[in-house]
């Protein structure tokens, strides 16, 4: 038995899924009809369609708040409104937000189709009227605190951007707004700069296998 | 179980659309300025189009045609806008005349039979206007769209449909040894794209953060690469530089451990192998002019792909 290609090793999530250093593998014949080697297959299968094939995606925006209104007693932030266009992969319902900014802003975004509700990041880095519009001052902040490498699937920290099981992609428009946070009625502010959005993926645990070939998940992971 | 293995392959060949890139164009004019530039604009005449934007794309040796969706809209009622998708030796067209930004049809392209697919493609966004007034791009995306396929044997990716399982038929050892090896061709073959940056490529926006004329190093441009699993990455760095007159330096700092400097006499695109940090790194390009110069040096477009192997 056996087959020519490297050993058969188990996933293991902290490890994550090699798929980009695996080899081809050819079976010599005859070969044992072991469960294992189904096993792989679907392993794999369930890899692409998660995170190797659909990873987190960055988006450079790079604009300012929308500065002030008003005189002296009565200044008054003003939103400054922008579009962003995003790719959202099959299988997911959420995505963790995250902002590069500098300064002191606050985004606020939402998706107009199935989260009008939204999501607010408030950042204060650099802020001031030295750093506030410098890039090598920007930190990234996530949505309620999110990390980047251990995402909730909490709603309540994530916006929604797709139905549940969505066996397709779809592309989502965002409405980002982003406001001034320093200013009070007799300062300006100095405000900052929306450097960039970040989108990690949230999906919902796998089901079972469901018939039907667009709705396919998993027979065994 | 072999029908769900077939099934869910199938499913993945349609439906794994990894984002090729994606953009918003409301940036700014300058750091000093804090009114707002909105949008690529071009009021360029049909004979001779403005190239908006240069993106790029790796590998799809399997030819999957691309599909490009945009926010867009026009100056004035009188003025119908066209935008020109081409990628591989495809090229494809859609119109906007709306004067309030909305989606336009979204625009597919088909790389082109005999294109060279060994190497990365660019994927060049063009306008022009019709009517007097001007074309107006607000943002955009992009991704793989693969085509339904259950037979036509091997691809030049690699892939083949395992729908010639027999029915109620014994299992062919290769049809297990193909189950394995699809995946991991298409997960090679779709190389997915972690973070875009893109500058308007037709207008010149002196005083920008991205746009240098000094011969003093300074940050034009960072984006933000995410952990995309818990090990470190095999990536691609692919950037623009825009340079008139030179020579230039430009330096690539990609977290720790990737410091990489290129010298550059002319306009063109840069690919640069880095190593993904299982957290994600930031990714900046410093550039200059170079000392006893004169030039402009400027970021136009910046991607972060993870490599496919």
């Amino acid at each position: 038995m056996g087959y020519s290609g490297p050993a058969r090793t188990q996933y293991i999530i902290s490890g994550g899924l090699p798929i980009d250093l695996m080899q081809a593998r050819t079976l010599l014949d005859p070969t044992p009809a072991l469960l294992s080697l189904f096993t792989d297959i679907d392993r794999l299968q369930w890899g692409v369609f998660h995170d190797w094939g659909n990873p987190p995606t960055y988006i450079n925006v790079e604009t300012r708040d929308g500065g002030v209104t008003g005189s002296s007693g009565s200044i008054a932030a003003v939103d400054k409104v922008i579009a962003v266009k995003v790719e959202v992969p099959p299988m997911v319902t959420h995505a963790n937000v995250c902002a590069l900014t500098s300064g002191a802003i606050q985004v606020k975004i939402q998706e107009g189709t199935v989260d009008t509700t939204g999501i607010l990041i408030q950042a204060d880095t650099g802020a001031g009227a030295v750093s506030h519009l410098d890039i090598e001052a920007a930190s990234i902040q996530w949505a309620s605190g999110v990390s980047a490498n251990s995402p909730a699937a909490l709603e309540a920290r994530a916006i929604k951007v797709n139905t549940e099981d969505q066996a397709q992609g779809i592309t989502r428009t965002f409405t980002v707004v982003v406001t001034r946070t320093d200013v009070s009625p007799t300062f300006a502010g100095y405000g900052g700069m929306l450097w960039g959005l970040g989108f990690q993926w949230v999906r919902p645990p796998l089901d079972t296998f469901k018939p039907g070939t667009d709705t396919a998940e998993s027979a065994s992971v | 179980m072999v029908t769900t293995l077939r099934d869910a392959e199938r499913w993945i060949q349609n439906f794994n659309r990894p984002g090729l890139f994606a953009f918003t164009t409301m940036t700014q004019t300058a750091l000093a300025v804090p009114v707002q530039d909105v949008g690529f604009q071009t009021a360029a005449t049909s004979g001779s189009p403005d190239t908006l934007a240069r993106l790029m794309v790796h590998n799809n040796k399997a030819r999957h045609p691309i599909r490009v969706d945009l926010t867009a809209l026009v100056g004035d009622s009188s003025t119908t806008g066209t935008v020109t998708v081409e990628y591989a030796g495809g090229s494809s067209t859609g119109s906007v005349t709306t004067t309030t930004a909305g989606p336009m049809a979204s625009i597919v392209v088909t790389p082109s039979a005999t294109h060279d697919m060994s190497s990365p493609n660019e994927v060049t966004i063009k306008g022009h206007a019709a009517g007097g007034g001007a074309l107006i791009v607000v943002c955009g995306s992009g991704h793989l769209q693969p085509a339904d396929r259950v037979d036509g044997g091997a691809g030049d990716d690699g892939y083949t449909p395992l729908y010639d399982i027999p029915t109620n038929g014994g299992i062919p050892t290769e049809w297990v040894g193909r189950g394995y090896n699809n995946m991991r061709s298409i997960a090679r073959d779709r190389v997915a794209c972690l973070a875009t940056l893109v500058h308007a490529f037709n207008i010149s926006r002196a005083g920008a953060d991205w746009f240098t004329t000094s011969t003093t190093s300074r940050a034009m441009g960072r984006v933000f690469v995410m952990g995309c699993e818990n090990v470190k990455r095999a990536g691609v760095v692919s950037f623009y530089m825009g340079l008139d007159t030179g020579p230039a330096t430009v330096q690539l700092i990609a977290g720790p451990g990737n410091n990489t400097t290129h010298a550059i006499g002319s306009s063109g695109w840069i690919h640069q192998d880095i190593e993904i940090p299982k957290g994600g790194c930031f990714v900046t390009v410093y550039g200059a002019i170079n000392t006893g110069h004169t030039g402009t040096l400027s970021l136009l477009a910046l991607q972060v792909f993870r490599q496919g192997g």
